[in-house]
């Protein structure tokens, strides 16, 4: 009986080996596909079966972006980008949550203030530029006042229909234990518009980091926008190849930053994505 | 002891929710209240809790009038109504934040225990079964010592095993904190289970039908014979007050008045 048990522990425990030994971690999943194409594209330039002029092989891109970096020049174009999309972001993100609660907390102030908002939302936010170029310069306040612009709408009618949405169970919860406006808003309110908040400021990122290339095109000496039309004007491909991986990664890498530092707060939510990880429907 | 005078209420859209409500309830009795739908009953909670106000007439608790949510009155609702981003020793403690932490721990401690979820204090709202989330709906209103707790249609949305369990569980949870209970219930089993007296309401507007008292102890047999007898009486008086007739029921209301056993 001992014996028999002990077989089958052990088959298990192979067998468990076995299966842990072919399964790829789920992050790699996803390199398979750029990795693959990246490699069969190399190669295709190496045979000469592709010319590789307009469209660089990554070896040719990685020594760029190498080379920018060696040169400091990198560095720079990164931390001004970097600096207009923060600093857009804040100001954007600040009003969007300030007016989106106000309008989605009282009545009132959404009647007075969504109509205005929901008209100016209508114009296309690139349309704006020159008249932020005539009022502001040519110089960073146009440019973050562009980024903020883009940043703020999607947070506004995130935090607004949130608020709008809050279950009014739960808020009859709090009515029932006598909570006063403010403990209403800080123990019930707040904590039920978290997740919906974050998902505005994700798309309002996401956003400032498409209006930071828009504010960039319209007259910069530095920034990764800069690096492209640069790119463009001195036709090298492989100058703009990296600048959009570069964009590629600082988008993803903020956006991480912002799930990472919201995370710790939402992992009360009963929903599809359990740990973070979506599962299969 | 609470007591309610004349109590009416009319919607805006001229719907008669409740007209002319008189009852006394004593502290620490068991009251269930049962009617078909359109009845009032669920306003009726709704008014003692100080959710909504009345249209005419009276809530008293001790002498104080109810006009807003009141410390005295507890409120355990159809759904759990947990707040999701609590654990459930929080949201326990959600309506006691203003005692002493030390006080909390104990009443959540003590609340735990007693609704058998003792480990589970820092567990999330969804990891909890259905019948889980209504016993910690329960202790949340229960660790604030009202003096009151009404409950509207507490376990109508759990399966009949587990209501079973919950019943069991709701007595021995009165008999630890002892408020009076009003229960809303359109299942006369649970009412004869559970009350000492049974509140039968009318539509129409929604109105007293009849009372019955139920004198058995507890715990009660479901097959014995005067709980059969309880439930057909809550059963009848049920039936009757679907069908028209005002005259017949009226008479219905005077000779239900007292108890009949």
């Amino acid at each position: 009986m001992s014996v028999t048990s002990a077989k089958s522990e052990a088959r298990i425990a192979s067998a468990e080996a076995a299966g842990s030994a072919f399964r790829v971690p789920a992050g790699l999943i996803g390199l398979i596909l750029p990795l693959g194409l990246a490699v069969a594209y190399e190669f295709a330039v190496r045979a000469g079966w592709v010319e590789g002029r307009l469209l660089p092989p990554p070896s040719r891109l990685i020594a760029t972006l190498a080379a920018l970096a060696n040169g400091g020049e990198l560095w720079l174009h990164i931390g001004t980008t970097m600096a207009r999309v923060g600093a857009g972001f804040f100001f954007g993100s600040l009003a969007g949550i300030v007016l989106g609660a106000l309008s989605g907390v009282s009545l009132l102030s959404r009647q007075l203030l969504d109509p205005t908002l929901q008209a100016l939302r209508a114009i296309p936010s690139i349309a704006w530029v020159p008249l932020f170029i005539l009022w502001f310069g040519i110089f960073e306040t146009s440019k973050v006042v562009l980024i903020a612009v883009g940043v703020f709408f999607p947070v506004y009618l995130g935090v607004t229909s949130a608020i709008l949405s809050v279950d009014r169970k739960i808020i009859e919860v709090g009515r029932v234990f006598r909570l006063g406006r403010l403990a209403q808003i800080r123990r019930i309110l707040l904590p039920a518009v978290l997740p919906s908040t974050v998902t505005a400021l994700r798309s309002g990122l996401g956003l400032g980091w498409m209006f930071v290339v828009a504010a960039e095109f319209m007259g910069a000496s530095e920034g990764l926008g800069y690096l492209l039309i640069d790119g463009q004007q001195l036709g090298r491909p492989d100058q703009i190849m990296a600048a959009l991986v570069i964009f590629a990664s600082l988008g993803k890498f903020t956006d991480a930053v912002l799930v990472a530092i919201s995370r710790p707060f939402l992992r009360w939510q009963d929903t599809a994505a359990i740990g973070g990880q979506p599962q299969e429907l | 002891m609470l007591s309610i005078r004349a109590l009416s209420k009319t919607y805006a859209n001229g719907i008669n929710a409740l007209a002319g409500l008189n009852i006394d309830i004593q502290q620490g009795e068991i009251v269930a209240v049962v009617g078909g739908s359109g009845c009032g009953k669920s306003t009726l909670l709704r008014l003692i809790a100080g959710l909504d106000l009345p249209s005419e007439g009276q809530i008293r608790v001790d002498g104080e009038a109810v006009t807003a949510p009141h410390p005295a009155i507890g409120l355990v609702f159809q759904e759990p109504r947990l707040l999701p981003w609590l654990t459930v020793g929080k949201n326990i403690a959600f309506g006691i934040d203003q005692l002493p932490p030390d006080e909390q721990r104990r009443r959540v401690a003590q609340a735990l225990v007693l609704i058998g979820l003792e480990g589970y204090e820092k567990r999330l709202p969804k990891e909890l079964s259905g019948g889980q989330s209504q016993r910690v709906a329960i202790a949340r209103a229960l660790v604030a010592k009202p003096k009151v707790l009404l409950l509207d249609e507490p376990f109508s949305a759990l399966d009949p095993v587990t209501r079973q369990e919950l019943h069991g569980q709701m007595i021995a949870l009165w008999k630890a904190y002892r408020p009076t209970l009003v229960m809303v219930t359109h299942d006369a089993d649970e009412a004869v289970a559970l009350a000492d007296r049974v509140i039968v309401m009318a539509p129409k507007p929604g109105r007293i039908a009849d009372e019955i008292l139920i004198v058995s102890g507890r715990p009660r047999d479901h097959l014995d014979d005067s709980f059969g007898m309880a439930r057909r009486r809550v059963l009848s008086a049920l039936d009757l007050t679907m069908k028209p007739g005002e005259s017949r029921l009226n008479d219905k209301i005077a000779a239900g008045a007292g108890s009949w056993w």
